[in-house]
């Protein structure tokens, strides 16, 4: 078996070098189950129910007990409980976000140029039904859902190189070689994210069949999409899965069951079979009710594991009441790095703006501006961390110590409290009072208004914009604040008619996740620079707007084109730097307030093996999956 | 009488079709269709991925078509019974509304005759000693009741009732009980969560029941009748109720037929802050996320028990009040 991980790092082979001892040790040894399955006629014998080699899971404190249901609340749309139970991807995310483990995938073999990548699937594991995991079920994804036109999906996240879809080939029943047209390094990381990348792939080819009008006679793909849409799968009774539970009773907008996977294919290191908790309770609460709901029942003792819905203003209650709900307090992180993110467009309608924004003066002036602190203080209550746009500390290239002390300087830059020096710059590029109203108007002596679009939906950034508006006016600069629906703010920036747009809490992972935050290639409303700067890299520079020529957005441009090209890990991430250092050097080119929001947890006083921390401030990494809800168990 | 009915019941079905498409052209005027906010949501959330997925999921749920063309394939719908399905989680509209239906004509119903059955004697009561303390107490009552919102009044029962006992009072019956068959322990425990909503809702109603009976109470009280009435040495039980409030009880039959509409649509705000399972909590998420089929659906509905409702209240008003005829 050979594993042949992106990163190199000595925690990362330490922890796979641990894991490959406790897999043979465990193999020698015999397994046992939940005594849920003793004596259940129909049920094969546990060891026959496994993998040939299970995977075997570390705990975090100790071996658990079987037994107990897990209480907790979701929105309406599942989507938290689909974090909680979904994520089964090909390789999963170390607990501490550090690097990749085998999970699905027994291992992976990359060719040296990482254009091929192999696939080793898992003997012996079966779905949930007890029919057998095998390559075909994949080839079915590929085959008959991605490459069939009559079925509505379309090629995955980091499945096209160049424009080229990657091939996809079977070698037997656990093995599956893909190619890509171009190095594809990150292959593996990207389609380890959330539950809706590689947690989505594999599906039971058994059961979708029937549901497939190629090999059934249904009549159109409305069942086979249900079954097989992420946001509509756990509302599915009867559908096998991977996960470590599967749904046995759903009423909508009500509540959730899920019962143990008699077949789930993880084991702990004395070899019994996962999971610990026998049922997870989810009670279902719609947008408008889910914080009230998570809020009471937290305090009121009613929730044995809640990791999110609640509000920074919920914590102070939320430690007040430990003691008499029976639970505590495990204070993760959203790992943001703004709240809100000030987007300058640099695509705006208006060029006389545009010039202004391409100067770094008049960026570093409006940066100096804010005082941070005090939006901390007011609408944080403290809890945040000052800080200029930096991407999310925990981002695998700061893992370094010139890694690490490059983004504490890039995350320090330009965020000093200085409105004089914020007036200095403004009156160094000329933008000064000229008709005497008493706001600075442009160099050519017209009108200068900033407008920022705050997304209605959001009273954090609402609050904030409110503070940066009064100091921004401190300073001169006449602010208007747009707090509109957030469709209307998307539509406005696909049409250049968005100046600056406040996005409420923002994670970004270098390249992993979403990397048109920190340079404008993806023509996406959430890329930084503006959309149509972002379509002219794209498209190769027939469709768009042209960053201007040698300014700081081409420069990202181009150091990102180099950085996604290279194929060492190290290099990479050297890479990685360099092109941030154009956020330094030009810096801010995209405003950051504050960030790194705590997240509070709440856990049962009987439940066990919840890690102290983890990250929950995008979908992306997979939490609280990542933290192995499997070997949770309830203490006496 | 059967001329005018045939003459309104003929009126309802080119309004019906006015208001499936003024309803539907008012859904599709944002910028932003159910996929555009369903990609912004996810990805707010991290998972980007799903932009690429955007010209895929329109094909499926039919938005690429023209606005005519999904209209056509809507409203043809309804003729044979397929409402369509909901973008949000696939189910048939039908199902839905269903679904939801029987918790939300519980809670109506129990409100209203709570809010008539207290309200109408209490306005008779109070009327017929105006100025009285039991009149000023009931006033004062029925102010606080009109001013305050029903789903503060719901949100502070909810705080106070977690203070006292520590049940979190939201959604309509403890977990265990949810999906299972209708049994004594069901009902009782569907009455510990429904006390409050009912209340709640009954309250704002009550006050408002009050004040109307009231007032035409004492404007009928005041005419020449009823003093040739008591002179005549009746009962002045008889006097109330056989003669002042049979002539008071119209504006009453006239908002009786905004009771039905009311059973589906009424305490929409308190619906949603408790996280009821009502139709009126799935018709604002469904209306917010652009979920076509499911949101027209429900608004035909209430669309119907408001036309229905009013021509039921012109006929019982016909009915009860000789004087009142149509031609």
């Amino acid at each position: 078996m050979t594993f042949n991980f992106r990163s190199t790092r000595a925690a990362a082979m330490l922890s796979l070098t641990a894991s490959l001892l406790l897999s043979t040790a465990a193999h020698a040894q015999s397994y046992s189950q939940s005594p849920l399955f003793d004596g259940m006629a129909d049920l094969p014998p546990v060891a026959e129910r496994l993998p040939d080699s299970p995977l075997v899971l570390a705990p975090v404190e100790s071996i658990g007990q079987y037994g107990g249901t897990l209480r907790n609340i979701s929105g309406d749309d599942l989507g938290w409980l689909r974090q909680l139970v979904m994520i089964e991807p090909f390789a999963k995310w170390e607990r501490d976000v550090s690097g990749m483990r085998p999970n699905v995938l027994e291992g992976w073999v990359w060719n040296d140029a990482y254009t091929e990548v192999t696939l080793n699937f898992r003997p012996g594991m079966k779905w949930s039904d007890g029919a057998p995991v095998t390559a075909d079920d994949f080839m079915f994804f590929w085959n008959d859902m991605v490459l069939n036109e009559d079925v509505p999906v379309t090629y995955p996240g980091g499945t096209i190189v160049n424009e080229v879809p990657m091939t996809v080939e079977k070698i037997d029943d656990f093995h599956i070689k893909l190619t890509f047209a171009a190095p594809n390094p990150l292959f593996i990381e990207l389609a380890s994210r959330g539950h809706y990348n590689s947690a989505a792939w594999l599906v039971p080819a058994h059961f979708l069949r029937q549901f497939h009008p190629d090999f059934s006679d249904a009549a159109d793909t409305t069942q086979l999409m249900t079954y097989f849409e992420t946001t509509s799968r756990l509302q599915q009774i009867g559908m096998p899965t991977l996960s470590a539970w599967m749904v046995t009773e759903y009423q909508p907008g009500e509540r959730v069951v899920l019962q143990r996977n008699p077949y789930y294919w993880k084991v702990d290191t004395e070899g019994h079979q996962l999971p610990y908790i026998d049922t997870i309770d989810t009670t279902l609460a719609t947008p408008a009710a889910v914080g009230q709901a998570t809020l009471l029942n937290s305090i009121g003792g009613n929730l044995d594991f809640q990791a999110r819905d609640y509000a920074i203003s919920d914590i102070s209650l939320l430690l007040q009441n430990q003691e008499a709900g029976d639970y505590s307090v495990k204070m993760w992180s959203r790992g943001d790095f703004a709240w809100p993110w000030l987007m300058i467009t640099y695509d705006y309608k208006d060029a006389g703006i545009v010039d202004l924004f391409y100067q770094a003066d008049f960026r570093r002036a409006l940066s100096h501006a804010m005082d941070r602190d005090k939006i901390n203080d007011i609408v944080f209550f403290g809890l945040a961390t000052p800080r200029q746009f930096a991407l999310s500390p925990e981002s695998p290239e700061f893992g370094t110590p010139e890694g690490a002390a490059f983004y504490q300087e890039w995350a320090n830059s330009y965020i000093d409290f200085d409105p004089a020096l914020a007036a200095s710059l403004l009156d160094g590029i000329g933008v000064v009072d000229a008709d005497g109203d008493g706001w600075r108007d442009r160099p050519d002596g017209t009108r200068l208004q900033l407008i920022v679009d705050v997304p209605a939906s959001s009273p954090e950034s609402i609050s904030t914009m409110d503070l940066v508006k009064q100091d921004w006016e401190a300073v001169g600069l006449e602010t208007i604040l747009n707090t509109i629906d957030w469709s209307t703010i998307d539509a406005r920036a696909a049409s250049g008619d968005l100046m600056i747009r406040a996005w409420p809490s923002a994670a970004g992972w270098g390249l992993l996740s979403a990397a048109t935050v920190w340079a404008p290639v993806e023509a996406f409303s959430w890329s930084m620079g503006g959309i149509s700067i972002s379509r002219y890299f794209q498209s190769g520079g027939t469709d768009g707007t042209p960053p201007r020529p040698g300014s700081m957005l081409e420069q990202l441009q181009t150091a990102y084109a180099a950085a996604v090209a290279t194929v060492d890990p190290v290099a990479r991430d050297a890479a990685l730097l360099a092109a941030y250092q154009i956020h330094l050097d030009e810096g801010p080119i995209t405003l950051g307030t504050v960030g790194e929001l705590p997240s509070p947890v709440v856990v049962s006083n009987r439940l066990r093996n919840v890690q102290d921390t983890g990250l929950v401030g995008s979908w992306d990494l997979g939490f609280p999956g990542t933290a192995d809800p499997e070997q949770f168990y309830f203490a006496e | 009488m059967w001329i005018f009915l045939a003459r309104r019941i003929m009126v309802l079905i080119p309004t019906l079709i006015m208001i499936m498409i003024v309803g539907f052209v008012i859904m599709q005027l944002p910028t932003a269709d159910f996929v555009d906010q369903y990609i912004m949501r996810e990805a707010s959330r991290g998972n980007t991925g799903v932009a690429d997925q955007e010209a895929m999921l329109r094909l499926q749920f039919g938005l690429d078509q023209p606005m005519t063309v999904q209209f056509l394939h809507w409203a043809g719908g309804f003729l044979t019974g397929d409402f369509g399905i909901s973008f949000a989680d696939k189910r048939e509209v039908s199902d839905i509304i269903m679904d939801r239906l029987p918790a939300t004509l519980a809670i109506a119903f129990m409100a209203f005759v709570l809010s008539w059955g207290i309200g109408i004697p209490l306005g008779v009561y109070s009327a017929t000693h105006q100025y009285q303390a039991g009149d000023v107490a009931l006033t004062a009552l029925a102010f606080v009741g009109i001013g305050l919102p029903d789903f503060l009044l719901a949100l502070i029962f909810l705080v106070v009732a977690f203070y006292a006992t520590g049940d979190v009072l939201m959604g309509l019956s403890s977990p265990d009980y949810v999906g299972q068959p209708m049994s004594w322990g069901k009902a009782v425990d569907f009455m510990s969560y429904a006390w409050l909503s009912v209340t709640a809702v009954a309250f704002t109603g009550m006050a408002f029941i009050m004040r109307v009976t009231r007032n035409n109470m004492l404007e009928e009280l005041g005419k020449p009748y009823v003093m040739t009435l008591r002179a005549k040495g009746l009962p002045e039980r008889v006097v109330i109720w056989r003669h002042v409030f049979r002539n008071a009880v119209h504006p009453l039959i006239m908002l009786l037929g905004q009771v039905l509409s009311f059973l589906v649509n009424g305490f929409a705000i308190t619906s949603i802050v408790l996280n009821l399972p009502t139709i009126q909590s799935t018709y604002l998420q469904a209306t917010l996320s652009q979920d076509t089929y499911l949101a027209g659906a429900i608004l035909v509905l209430i669309a119907l028990t408001v036309m229905l409702g009013n021509l039921i209240s012109d006929i019982l008003l016909a009915w009860i009040d000789p004087r009142v005829r149509y031609d």
